[in-house]
């Protein structure tokens, strides 16, 4: 993995002037959504179902912090429908290293440098600073990044199976990051299951949110669980799916 | 002299196309539906035990924000063909065609728009009906709101244009893309509409450009005069117009740095 971001890096900074665009573009457009929800805010007054404005905030912090670690670290997950269906894993597969990690490790989207400053920022900028803060946003962010990353392996995966599954699977990695941006509080009844399974929003920002304002050791102990049965059902997706993948003509090379 | 029939011709032979991709386009609209859902979820909490908030209804609300939507996800991404357009050099052979480069690219990229607006708008008056029931007055507002949306689309599509020409100046136009779509969902109401702004605002955010893109066409439908429609309209045609000539200017600067080598 280090290898691959030093690499990617420094392809990525080879057009510097397109770097910078792009990483602080993407800070801007972020920034945009401060003055929504502080507007939004002033205009309600007081609170929405126990959000405040800093508590909506976090949710920002986190989900672009965790979203930018899985984009720098883990970027070509998002591709894994097109490489499946176009045959182009025959090149990974001829690897001398473990497919999945060597395949969502092979690119870094250098947008999530603008989504990686902007979460820190606004992190430092709202939320109140301590150790044990601090280090829980962090734990939370990576935990998220892996757990994003597993949700877009699981329904990627199904192209092994049904066929091109590209526009479901990013359809639903969209989702889980719309979700994580507003107040889990707003939502009841039945979509709120979804929101804790299919598309796990809750996991990933709102109980991380709960934890980060008032710290319950158990149920921090059942987020990991629930963080760890997703990561192996789409470790066991994949493994099955690559059992039916039959290899492209297509020739490559990875250099 | 603008000859309109072959840029109408273009315009048919893309809607006929886009009717080809309706089935795959449908099951990406689970998108709006879930926007939807969610403006729904957070609106009610906002309104509860409110019947107006900024003069506006929760019914109304949400009307608004699904006619803003379907401008915003009926855009066809213009910015992106001609930036590849420009990065592999392809742009140099629609210049010895003869049609204007814009023209060809508006014609184009309204009708991809409009048929993808059409099942948009259905969805949303399927999904805002079971949410909130039928917005009051709705089906003599919206022959006008189509009017309104369609400028709010040629609108998006000149900006589109702009920032796309731009790839002559810089590798990547895109995050020039994203701050655009983020003063229409902000300044230009598409999230909240303009009258939940702070008062010192709302005049400012009214007149500029990218109100016209969202606001304008979205509160006309859901709050209907036709005072309202014809500023909408007055706003479109004159944006319209001036980004058309902008767009013009910058084509006409670009072209000098086109360097053909070989053939």
């Amino acid at each position: 993995m280090k290898k691959y971001f030093l690499f990617n890096l420094s392809a990525g900074m080879e057009y510097r002037t397109s770097f910078l665009i792009q990483v602080f573009g993407m800070v801007l457009n972020n920034c945009a959504f401060i003055i929504f929800w502080k507007m939004l805010f002033d205009r309600v007054g007081g609170d929405i179902n126990g959000y405040g404005f800093r508590e909506v905030m976090f949710l920002w912090a986190l989900a672009t912090f965790g979203f930018s670690i899985s984009e720098i670290l883990m970027g070509n997950a998002r591709q894994l429908s097109s490489i499946i269906y176009k045959g182009e894993l025959d090149v990974y597969l001829l690897q001398p290293r473990a497919v999945l990690p060597n395949l969502v490790c092979s690119r870094m989207n250098i947008s999530g440098w603008g989504d990686l400053i902007y979460g820190v920022a606004l992190f430092v900028i709202t939320q109140p600073l301590t150790p044990v803060r601090i280090v829980l946003f962090l734990l939370f962010a990576l935990m998220m990044a892996l757990v994003f990353v597993s949700v877009r392996v699981f329904y990627h995966s199904l192209t092994f199976f049904l066929g091109n599954a590209e526009q479901f699977a990013a359809t639903i990695s969209e989702l889980v990051i719309m979700f994580t941006i507003y107040p889990g509080s707003i939502f009841s009844g039945p979509s709120t299951w979804i929101l804790h399974t299919i598309i796990p929003a809750a996991l990933v920002a709102w109980i991380p949110a709960q934890l980060f304002a008032s710290f319950d050791p158990l149920k921090f102990l059942m987020l990991l669980a629930a963080d760890g049965v997703i990561v192996l059902l789409s470790l066991f997706m994949f493994r099955e799916g690559l059992k039916r993948y039959s290899s492209g003509n297509r020739m490559g090379t990875r250099l | 002299m603008i000859h309109w029939r072959k840029y109408f011709k273009i315009f048919s032979c893309t809607v006929r196309d886009q009717f080809a991709y309706i089935p795959a386009y449908l099951i990406g609209n689970i998108f709006l539906v879930v926007v939807l859902f969610v403006f729904f979820s957070l609106w009610s909490v906002i309104y509860s035990g409110k019947a107006l908030i900024a003069g506006l209804s929760m019914t109304q609300t949400l009307w608004y924000l699904s006619f803003a939507e379907t401008i915003e996800l009926s855009k066809a991404r213009v910015y992106n063909q001609i930036q590849e357009e420009v990065k592999e050099g392809s742009i140099a052979y629609a210049l010895g065609r003869p049609y204007s480069y814009n023209g060809f690219k508006v014609a184009r990229s309204l009708g991809e728009s409009l048929v993808k607006a059409i099942p948009i708008l259905i969805l949303g008056f399927i999904v805002c009906s079971l949410f909130t029931g039928i917005l009051p007055g709705y089906f003599r507002a919206i022959p006008f709101g189509l009017v309104l949306i369609t400028g709010g689309i040629i609108l998006n599509l000149m900006w589109g244009i702009i920032i796309g020409l731009l790839a002559f100046w810089t590798e990547e136009v895109t995050p020039f893309y994203w701050i655009l779509q983020k003063l229409i969902f902000i300044a230009g109401g598409m999230f909240l509409p303009i009258d939940f702004f702070p008062q010192w605002l709302q005049g400012t955010a009214k007149v500029l450009p990218f109100a016209y893109s969202a606001y304008w066409p979205a509160i006309t439908i859901v709050n209907f005069s036709m005072e309202n429609f014809m500023t909408a309209l007055t706003g479109q045609v004159f944006y319209i117009t001036v980004l058309g000539l902008v767009a013009y200017g910058i084509f006409r600067t670009a072209l000098k740095k086109i360097h053909v080598q070989g053939g």
